[in-house]
């Protein structure tokens, strides 16, 4: 099965590594959208059906941590899981975005393999 | 002479960034002397305590790094995409280190920024580390606003 991603993140060239890195990591990727905050992607959820959305915390207009509250409070986008990808590996941080409704969480740096492990973890794909 | 922890929480931060997320392998710069970058980045950060981060890269180093980054020819690159990747490799460095010697506490790293210019003399930096990437200098540095205890947390990282 192949799946839909979208990933939120202010940076250009942050969004293109990610998309990148997923392909390279062999991740069956089908479709891949983009937002450059998180306004424009749950802009583009009432658009397009997604299976996990990747989110970068720091972005304007609305950031990650908005983010997480506005679609833990929609019926409908609440059962997308939303996995954060982030500079921040303080303890602190991490349990505050889980408690917000992350399902995962990426730290930067991170290579091709975690970031798969870390989609098909929060999709339940089965292991190889 | 040793190593202070904060240095070497910026040199395995600079190793950790571009090896895992640039693909590509730092070599030591040996007794080069330290040099002023022609792109260069800073991020201003709150946390316990507050201070600043630079990175400043020779354009070789530049180049190949945002190639790697972006899987892109370095001589297609535009200046903007160079300034692009060489703010968020500052940005990824910059978390880095203060995940390793604040991880505890929390901070909140500003939007980074290209630095025009040189920049103008400051108050000595708490800690940094040059490296050749690409066959161009690589420099980081932190300046922290008040001194870190020593005795960085290992399980941080």
């Amino acid at each position: 099965m192949a799946y839909r991603v979208l990933i939120a993140d202010d940076s250009p060239v942050m969004r293109s590594f990610v998309r990148r890195v997923i392909e390279l990591s062999g991740f069956e990727l089908s479709e891949c959208f983009e937002a450059s905050n998180g306004e424009e992607a749950l802009e583009m959820l009432r658009a397009e059906w997604v299976d996990a959305i990747l989110t970068d915390i720091n972005m304007p207009v609305v950031d990650g941590e908005e983010l997480l509250r506005r679609l833990a409070a929609d019926d409908v986008l609440k059962s997308i899981p939303a996995i954060v990808i982030s500079t921040d590996a303080t303890r602190n941080r991490i349990d505050r975005l889980m408690a917000l409704g992350a399902r995962g969480y990426v730290t930067k740096p991170f290579v091709p393999e975690t970031l798969r492990a870390e989609l098909e973890r929060t999709l339940g794909v089965p292991c190889d | 002479m040793t190593e202070s922890p904060i240095t070497t929480a910026l040199a395995e931060s600079v190793h950790e960034v571009l090896e895992k997320m640039f693909f590509v392998d730092l070599m030591d710069p040996g007794a080069a002397e330290e040099r002023t970058g022609d792109i260069a980045a800073e991020v201003i950060f709150d946390g316990d305590p507050p201070g600043t981060f630079r990175l400043d890269l020779e354009r070789a180093a530049a180049k190949s790094a945002a190639a790697d980054f972006l899987g892109e020819d370095p001589e297609e690159l535009t200046t903007e995409q160079l300034n692009e990747v060489v703010c968020e490799l500052a940005n990824m460095v910059c978390g880095s280190v203060l995940s390793r010697i604040e991880s505890s506490a929390t901070f909140r790293l500003a939007k980074p920024r290209i630095t025009p210019g040189e920049c103008p003399p400051q108050a000595p930096a708490t800690a940094s580390f040059q490296a050749l990437v690409g066959g161009g200098m690589l420099r980081a540095e932190i300046r922290m606003e008040r001194t870190v205890c020593p005795g960085i947390d290992e399980s941080a990282s």
